[in-house]
């Protein structure tokens, strides 16, 4: 850009001397002669270094009008545009690097929470406040937000999604780019392979947030914003590793085809194939994956500057957990018991956006699951393939911000259970939803403003869905403001996002009858504060009570028959609602410090009797502080989770396994060393008080001697009866899990990057 | 030095007292035209969090705000700005990187160091629109005294 004015400034000069040029110079520093400065000239490939007496030239220059760098590790980075025909030689005095640059540079890229100026709350952490406490992969580190815990379905295959304010995996929606990953197990899957040194920044809506996303974002959404390809590391690299030889190796890479398009590519690698068993039922307390993910992105530069992204990720993982001395030989066999899952996944999303004066975007998302595993004896090959478009028309008409779009979903679902089996063979599930809506954002005055929302959808298996939306938002100042949502949801039900764990031990899985959609009315407000203090530290707030009502919740019995799960619709209808607070302070550049708490209650409540939702907290917290000595270039990170009991999946009513969960807490250190330029290096310890659920328990895992239940007696209704092997009256059960099975480990880590 | 602009001819300016005025980077030629002189650019986005500490406290700072009436001109730019940005008939792009996410040229322009964009940073430009300074991240009243004094010296 710069030389276009470059040329207007200087045409004449230009197109009448058509010659090379050269530059000559000393380069010093107070009186000192540099030696190994490197010379070089912005566009063109010519660069050179001082000699000793500091002195460079550079011959065969085409252009006349130059931009000229010197570069000094010691020293701030020269540069200057220079006129060769008036000027052929330089004293270039270098000045001291600023210590100040640096110092502000660590502070400059926190950018933690805070919050947009959308209608509907949305909070913000950059790769700073994950990389506290340090994970494999973005869905366990999503564990530091308060209000999000990754749940564990299964003691053994360590299936998990992530709750939102109590809410399941399936009800939140993932978005690249704001590109969406139309699928139900996007939470899982699709924050897999993409490097937090590639990530800018995660933008998290809590609670329904737009008549945009339809169905699948009642819970919430995660909004995956990559690095600009100005700010992305041309090369960065992620390697760490714990005391459990858990090693997981993180690679991003940047790079361009000129003119054409900036890609950025993710690879990550997950490994832990050494088994523990620590509690000594004979069964892995971890299970063992090995697992790749590659992601891409192509972001096009059109002439129009208009937008073309394109995104892909493969994932493939192979994982297992169950006796000791289980190998790949066993499985799906009776003598010894594991649990062994292949998944493969392929996922392509993009968006573009129609080069006319209009702002109209075309997105789209298509993506392939495919699960080939065996729960002991029990297989399960399930396939889902999704594919999604929409339209959206976006117009500033006035004080009106319209957004009218149209999409189309088709997701096919197969799998080798009679959930997809019909009396005339295999019948696979298909669903199709077509969508219109309509939402209008609507400027009051400068503090207000309003959004009203309304989306139709037409499903060939549930007929026609409207789900009105409005919000409300004031700013009392510009530090201050309260905002108000309220709407309808709905979902349609796919088995195979629902629970994995259903499918494992004996347990059958029923489906009681025709399950209907599920419907949700919700409310939130939020409020957000932002305070200096006279000596200009920065306390923020942010308090959201929320109130979700659903009727016919679907969700799995596990209490009624230890031999099955069933699905169903409530018969009356279930509520999560609570209130969530967060604090974070920053002291300058040195110390910050986090906190949030989250008070809820989810239950269920049937023919007047309420009941708390199994395997559901009503008070978490979660915190984090971080110190940086400048004078070491040492971070230090103290990270924690405290949650209260939960109600627990009992097998029977003699099993001698706690009901409720303890209070626990999983708490992690961290130093952190940043004194080399590109080199970091990190270590640690998690779950420094060692807890795992253990603790109080005579078993985790029922029947765990007993996998294929050989030795399981039952009566003439199919009861179990205790016996003096099963004294109990159990059978295996692996269903029994409330938090990571894994004690305090070390880790250790580097990060290396080149800009 | 990225900036080689035209010079236009100076024309007489009615100094304002007050607070400090903020203007837009799209009311940079007109401003320059009245009366040339040097300026700050402040490079932020809406959604940091160090970009809202630094405007509310530093740059509120009545000192502050008198030693950068006395630089010049004050400028505020977000990075995402979705409007092009025209400064002496070149045209500086909002460049969309995913749906509702892009940065801006202009920003990349004036912010970049060795390449790099970080949020928030003040630009430093002489009359001759050349870049003379650049402090990234979130600094202090007393650390930007320092700075901007340094600099009016030089």
């Amino acid at each position: 850009m710069k030389y276009i004015f470059i040329l207007f400034c200087f045409t004449t000069v230009y197109t009448t001397y058509s010659q090379t040029y050269s530059i000559s110079g000393e380069i010093n520093f107070e009186g000192n002669k540099i030696e190994f400065a490197q010379v070089f000239i912005k566009g063109e490939k010519l660069q050179t270094t001082s000699d000793e007496n500091g002195v460079f030239k550079i011959d065969n220059i085409k252009d006349s009008i130059i931009e000229l760098y010197v570069k000094h590790i010691e020293f701030e980075t020269f540069h200057k545009t220079i006129n060769l025909i008036q000027k052929k030689t330089l004293n270039i005095q270098l000045s001291e690097r600023q210590k100040e640059i640096e110092e502000v540079v660590i502070s400059g890229s926190l950018k933690e929470v805070s919050k947009l100026e959308s209608i509907t709350p949305v909070e913000v952490y950059t790769p700073k406040f994950f990389k506290r406490n340090p994970t494999p992969n973005l869905f366990e580190s999503l564990q530091n937000i308060n209000g999000i815990r990754p749940q564990l379905n299964c003691a053994i295959c360590n299936t998990g999604d992530i709750h939102i304010n109590g809410l399941e995996g399936p009800y939140t929606m993932v978005l690249i780019d704001g590109m969406p990953i139309v699928s139900s197990l996007s939470t899982v899957y699709g924050l897999s392979g993409i490097p937090q040194a590639l990530v800018e920044r995660i933008e998290i809506v809590k609670g329904p947030a737009s008549s945009l996303y339809g169905s699948e974002a009642i819970g919430g959404i995660i909004n995956v914003i990559t690095k600009k390809p100005s700010k992305a590391p041309l090369l960065s690299i992620d390697l760490m590793s714990t005391s459990f030889l858990e090693t997981n190796l993180d690679l991003g890479i940047k790079s361009n085809i000129k003119n054409k398009a900036d890609i950025l590519t993710g690879i990550n690698y997950f490994n832990y194939n050494t088994p523990f068993d620590y509690n000594n039922d004979n069964f892995t307390d971890v299970t063992l994956s090995e697992k790749i993910s590659i992601f891409q992105k192509w972001n096009f530069k059109r002439k129009n500057n208009k937008l073309f992204s394109l995104a892909g990720r493969y994932f493939y993982e192979d994982r297992w957990g169950g006796e000791m001395n289980w190998n790949p030989n066993f499985r799906g066999g009776d003598s010894i018991y594991g649990e062994s899952i292949y998944t493969s996944r392929v996922e392509l999303i993009g968006i573009y956006q129609l080069p006319i004066k209009e702002n109209i975007k075309i997105s789209f998302s298509a993506n392939s699951h495919n699960q080939n595993s065996f729960y002991g004896t029990t297989s399960y090959m399930g396939k889902q393939n999704i594919a999604f478009g929409q339209v959206v028309w976006d117009k500033v008409w006035k004080r009106n911000d319209f957004i009218l779009g149209s999409s189309y979903r088709y997701t096919f679902y197969d799998d080798d259970t009679p959930a997809t089996n019909s009396t005339s063979g295999n019948n696979p599930n298909v669903s199709k939803i077509g969508s219109v809506f309509l939402q209008d954002s609507y400027t009051l005055n400068e503090k207000q403003k309003v959004l009203i929302g309304s989306r139709i959808d037409f499903t060939n298996q549930n007929g026609l869905v409207y789900t009105p939306r409005i919000g409300y938002k004031i700013n009392f100042n510009r530090l201050q403001g309260i905002r108000l949502n309220a709407g309808t949801g709905f979902r349609v039900v796919n088995l195979f996002t629902e629970d994995h764990a259903a499918l494992t031990g004996a347990r059958d899985v029923i489906i009681e009858e025709e399950l209907k959609p599920e419907q949700s009315y919700n409310a939130n407000i939020n409020y957000t504060g932002t305070f200096y203090t006279k000596k200009n530290n920065s306390i923020n707030l942010d308090v959201t009570a929320f109130y979700t009502y659903f009727i016919n919740k679907i969700f799995p019995v596990y209490d009624s028959d230890p031999n099955k799960i069933i699905y169903k619709n409530l018969d009356g209808y279930a509520i999560s609602e609570g209130i969530t607070a967060n604090i974070s302070i920053s002291l300058k550049n040195s110390f910050r410090l986090n906190g949030g708490v989250t008070i809820m209650n989810i239950s269920n409540i049937e023919n007047g009797i309420k009941q708390q939702q199994i395997l559901s907290e009503k008070f978490t917290g979660t915190w984090g502080a971080t110190y940086f000595i400048n004078k070491f270039k040492t971070e230090l990170n103290y990270t924690g989770n405290v949650y209260s009991p939960m109600r627990l999946p009992l097998a029977s009513s003699l099993d001698p396994r706690i009901a409720e969960s303890p209070w626990w807490s999983t708490q992690n250190i961290q130093i952190n060393y940043k004194g080399f330029k590109r080199w970091e290096i990190y270590t640690g310890v998690k779950n420094i008080l060692n807890f795992t659920p253990n603790k109080g328990n005579p078993f985790i895992i029922a029947r765990a001697n007993d996998p294929f239940d050989k030795n399981v007696q039952t009566n003439a209704n199919g009861e179990v009866i205790p016996t003096a092997d099963n004294p109990y009256a159990l059978t295996f059960d692996p269903t029994y899990i409330f938090a990571p099975n894994q004690g305090a480990r070390v880790f250790l880590g580097i990060r290396f990057k080149i800009d | 030095m990225k900036f080689l602009l035209i010079f236009f001819f100076l024309l007489s300016y009615t100094f304002s007292f007050g607070q400090l005025e903020e203007f837009k980077l799209t009311q940079y030629d007109s401003l320059q035209k009245e009366h040339s002189k040097s300026s700050i650019v402040f490079i932020h986005t809406d959604w940091c969090k160090y970009c809202k500490q630094l405007k509310n406290t530093t740059l509120q700072d009545s000192n502050i705000q008198k030693k950068m009436k006395e630089f010049g001109y004050y400028f505020d730019l977000n990075a995402e700005e979705k409007n092009s940005i025209s400064i002496n008939n070149v045209e500086f792009y909002y460049k969309p990187t995913g749906n509702n996410t892009g940065s801006h040229e202009l920003a990349e322009e004036l912010g970049s160091i060795d390449g790099k964009l970080e949020y928030p940073t003040l630009v430093f430009l002489n009359e001759k629109h050349e870049i003379i300074h650049q402090i990234v991240g979130f600094i202090t009243v007393k650390e930007f005294t320092e700075t901007i004094n340094r600099i009016a010296k030089n």
